[in-house]
């Protein structure tokens, strides 16, 4: 290859390189917005995981279950003193009355107060049994989520504290994107009110339902998880929609109530979902269902909340109380390891790409930078991958992304070591790189089908973290092994027009000495 | 680093590996039975105290004051939280402490009680408030932990398959061994330490048998790369391991090395954030723990009883071998 061809390749990869990290890195205020506008970067556009930008936390309390704050908030006053006088005895004894009602009413538990009725209604430890009950079964909703990490616990014996990260990206937790970071906070309380619908799934029509029973169009005795195999999300070309797999059973009655519908003269042509007394979806009916699945076209952002929801009660997974999911109020917590963990962490991650790139240049000179070369796509690549698949980066992620760094400058320095021995036993530089890459082949090609077999199983078994690990490090391998065979493309193409071929790579011949 | 005479120290390895794994097995089950865990599980598995401080901006312009009152009184109380976070409410903003269970609840309820005197200043109606729970039954990190050994499973026999494949079946059988192994070695350490196991923990563990599968790659690759020269082919089964240990010893160790290095490295950043070391010595314990495993086990336990594999491969093969060439 020639000096010009040579330098043109190079140029124009080194260019590629630097306007892909300065778009990477840099964020600013867009020209002619009037500071109104502001470009983010790549890397404050990845979501980040509980971790680097904290927790989004919030207590569930069921109907008749109260803080004090709330207790004594609305209790009922009885003036004292010169109020009191302009009232007269009668109004007096009706306030006091009042009042002792209300205190009646509550028995403290702790810091909160219960509502006598629900103690009847259930027995204090069946109270107790429901929401250990319902606990587990927003556990399992929420395990559903994906989330890198979540938790579920019982407060107090009265309350259910759910925490999940605020997947918010590094310019949403700084409040520079507030629309990406009101989407995070939107997304946070719709999941925790439609994961925490008590009651049952029924099907309901307003024309042709029974009206006695909520114009639920089943039969009432009929137990209606019997219809369903499961509910699953399912999107397609930007497309998303909640898919119902049916029984044969279900299908036989989807077949009659859709018939129903279908053929009623009044209005309402559409079969609702109610969870409870929530209506979740609402299927429009034109024709007669016969199929052993079908399709609701949702939005995107509902799409897996309705799926996780729907699938959980169509397996009798009900919670039996009824929670203040309306209304709950939800804390976004500070990351634990800091505010500006990110930031901290962020600079972490250089000084070890940093630290890779000195290594190689110290230990091959020239070649080096090749490697470096590549370092920098490696990290531009899994940067741009992590922003586009929104997968949530953690501390977990990160080792993984180091791991496949790891991976790559091992695989590159064994090949590089493979050629300074063959250059050892005297054969010309071509003649070694081909040895060295040939006898790298297998052990490197093995390496790293293993590793990607291996990070596949990890994100498609695992849930939560380590399957963002797992995808991560799927990435990781991939790009290492093109980047692999990049770097000897790279080798050949900045090597081309440097005379000592051995110098460039800090290598030495050793003579032959014919006795 | 040619000289190593690891084939002929396979009974020291078992040695070692034995011990560590049976103390781990010990201290778990002591600790299992006496205190309620074989591991020391961290927030995300075990119960806690916490105190949560809500406090109105109304009171309280700046959070420092609002902390600074908590703090005094946890000092004054002799209780120590072992995490906080804080965060905006719809009046004000939250201060969320947890408390490990073995921390004396009385006094932190004394704690409390000041507290809540000092931010509502004695009204009744005030906004700011200080409660303390007790939180329990956490079941976040179980689903966790399930799918995570399915999947690790399912990637060890994948390994000893495309081993038997590629490779051959005595390698197949050391890199299972390996795997189990480094893992096993990794669990008891965990158990004997008492590093509060949690997300991170599962995390670290399929670190390890990744390092591992690595390891394992790299030191097979050299053998059957230097079992296609005559030369070395006619060696002792002793000598040839040895030689391909010391060739791959380094790519194992600096492979670990520069993980755990790298851990370390994320961790003090991370510290220097969160102004805490105690915060970050969890995950660099793991990190440490996680990289002895793979270096033990990887570097030195598995080249010794791969010998013994290979010998034994070997010998049944010449029997065989004879047996075929009488008929």
């Amino acid at each position: 290859m020639g000096k010009v061809k040579s330098a043109v390749i190079t140029a124009v990869l080194v260019a590629a390189i630097a306007v892909l990290a300065f778009f990477a890195f840099f964020s600013w205020q867009v020209p002619g917005s009037n500071g109104v506008s502001r470009y983010n970067s790549f890397i404050s556009g990845i979501r980040l995981g509980g971790d680097l930008t904290g927790e989004a936390s919030a207590v569930l309390y069921p109907d008749g279950v109260i803080t004090a704050a709330d207790y004594n908030f609305g209790m009922p006053e009885v003036p004292e003193g010169d109020e009191a006088a302009d009232l007269t005895e009668e109004e007096l004894a009706e306030l006091k009355d009042k009042q002792k009602e209300y205190i009646s009413r509550y028995v403290k538990r702790g810091d909160l107060y219960i509502d006598n009725d629900a103690i009847t209604e259930y027995g204090e430890d069946g109270f107790k049994a429901h929401i250990q009950k319902d606990a587990e079964v927003l556990s399992g909703r929420l395990g559903e989520k994906g989330y890198s990490a979540y938790s579920v616990a019982v407060r107090d014996n009265y309350t259910i504290q759910v925490t999940v990260p605020t997947d918010f990206t590094y310019a949403a937790y700084k409040q520079y994107d507030t629309s990406a970071r009101s989407d995070a906070t939107t997304a946070i309380s719709r999941t925790i009110q439609f994961l925490s619908y008590n009651g049952e799934l029924s099907l309901r029509n307003g024309d042709v339902g029974k009206k006695q029973h909520n114009n639920i169009l089943t039969p009432i005795s009929a137990d209606i998880t019997t219809y369903f195999k499961n509910v699953t999300k399912y999107a397609v070309a930007g497309n998303y929609a909640v898919k119902v797999n049916l029984t044969q059973s279900g299908r036989e009655q989807f077949r009659k109530i859709s018939g129903t519908v279908a053929d009623n003269s009044g209005e309402d042509k559409a079969i609702g979902f109610f969870i409870g007394d929530n209506q979740l979806l609402s299927l429009t009916v034109s024709s007669v269902i016969d199929e052993n699945s079908f399709f609701i076209t949702v939005d995107k952002a509902y799409a897996q909340d309705y799926a996780i929801i729907l699938n959980s009660v169509v397996h009798g997974e009900t919670l039996a109380l009824d929670y203040n999911s309306d209304s709950v109020d939800i804390v976004y917590g500070s990351a634990a390891l800091g505010g500006n963990a990110a930031i901290y962490f962020g600079a972490a991650l250089l000084l070890i790409v940093a630290a890779s790139v000195i290594l190689s240049v110290v230990k091959y000179k020239r070649l080096g930078l090749v490697n470096a070369i590549m370092i920098a796509i490696y990290a531009l690549t899994i940067i741009t991958a992590l922003l586009l698949i929104e997968i949530q980066f953690t501390i977990a992620g990160a080792l993984a992304a180091v791991l496949g760094l790891a991976l790559l400058c091992g695989s590159n320095f064994a090949v590089f070591e493979a050629v300074r021995r063959e250059t050892k036993k005297g054969k010309t530089m071509p003649s070694s790189i081909k040895s060295g890459y040939k006898s790298m082949l297998t052990g490197v090609l093995d390496l790293h089908i293993i590793l990607t077999v291996v990070s596949l199983m990890l994100a498609l078994i695992c849930v939560g973290e380590l399957a963002a690990c797992g995808l991560i490090f799927f990435i990781a391998t991939v790009a290492s092994y093109v980047l692999h065979w990049f770097t000897r493309f790279m080798w050949y193409v900045i090597s081309s027009p440097v005379r000592n071929k051995f110098a460039f790579g800090g290598f030495t011949r050793e003579e032959q000495i014919d006795d | 680093m040619t000289n190593l005479k690891l084939s002929s120290k396979m009974h020291l390895f078992i040695i070692i590996t034995s011990v560590l794994v049976a103390a781990g097995i010990a201290v778990g089950l002591v600790f299992n039975f006496v205190f309620g865990g074989y591991f020391n599980f961290g927030s995300e598995y075990a119960s806690y105290n916490s105190v949560v401080v809500d406090y109105a901006y109304i009171d309280y312009g700046s959070e420092d004051a609002v902390r600074e009152i908590c703090d005094k009184a946890f000092d004054a109380a002799g209780v120590k939280y072992y995490s906080t976070e804080n965060g905006e409410t719809g009046e004000g903003g939250e201060f969320i402490f947890k408390f490990a269970k073995s921390v004396n609840t009385e006094s932190i309820q004394k704690a409390v009680g000041v507290i809540h005197s000092e931010i509502t200043k004695g009204d009744v109606n005030s906004l700011s408030h200080a409660y303390f729970h007790n939180v329990k039954t956490k079941m976040g990190g179980a689903p966790a932990l399930k799918f995570g050994a399915i999947a690790l499973a399912s990637a060890i026999a994948f390994q000893f398959l495309y081993f038997v494949i590629r490779y051959r079946l005595t390698m197949a059988f050391a890199a299972l061994l390996a795997n189990v192994h480094n893992l096993a070695i990794y669990v008891s350490l965990l158990a004997i330490t008492r590093v509060p196991f949690g997300s991170s923990a599962i995390a670290f563990g399929a670190l390890t048998v990744l390092t591992t599968m690595i390891g394992c790659c790299l030191l097979f690759d050299r053998m059957r790369k230097n079992l296609k020269e005559e030369s070395f082919a006619k060696r002792g089964v002793g000598e040839q391991v040895d030689i391909c240990a010391g060739e791959s010893i380094l790519n194992v160790s600096v492979l670990s090395v520069f993980i755990a290095a790298s851990a370390l490295i994320m961790f003090v950043f991370l510290s220097i954030s969160a102004l805490s070391v105690a915060v970050v010595m969890t995950p660099v314990f793991l990190a440490v723990l996680s990289a002895v495993a793979s270096i033990y086990g990887t570097a030195f336990f598995t080249p010794s009883v791969y010998a013994r594999f290979k010998t034994i491969g070997d010998n049944y093969k010449a029997a065989h071998g004879k047996k075929s060439k009488k008929a």
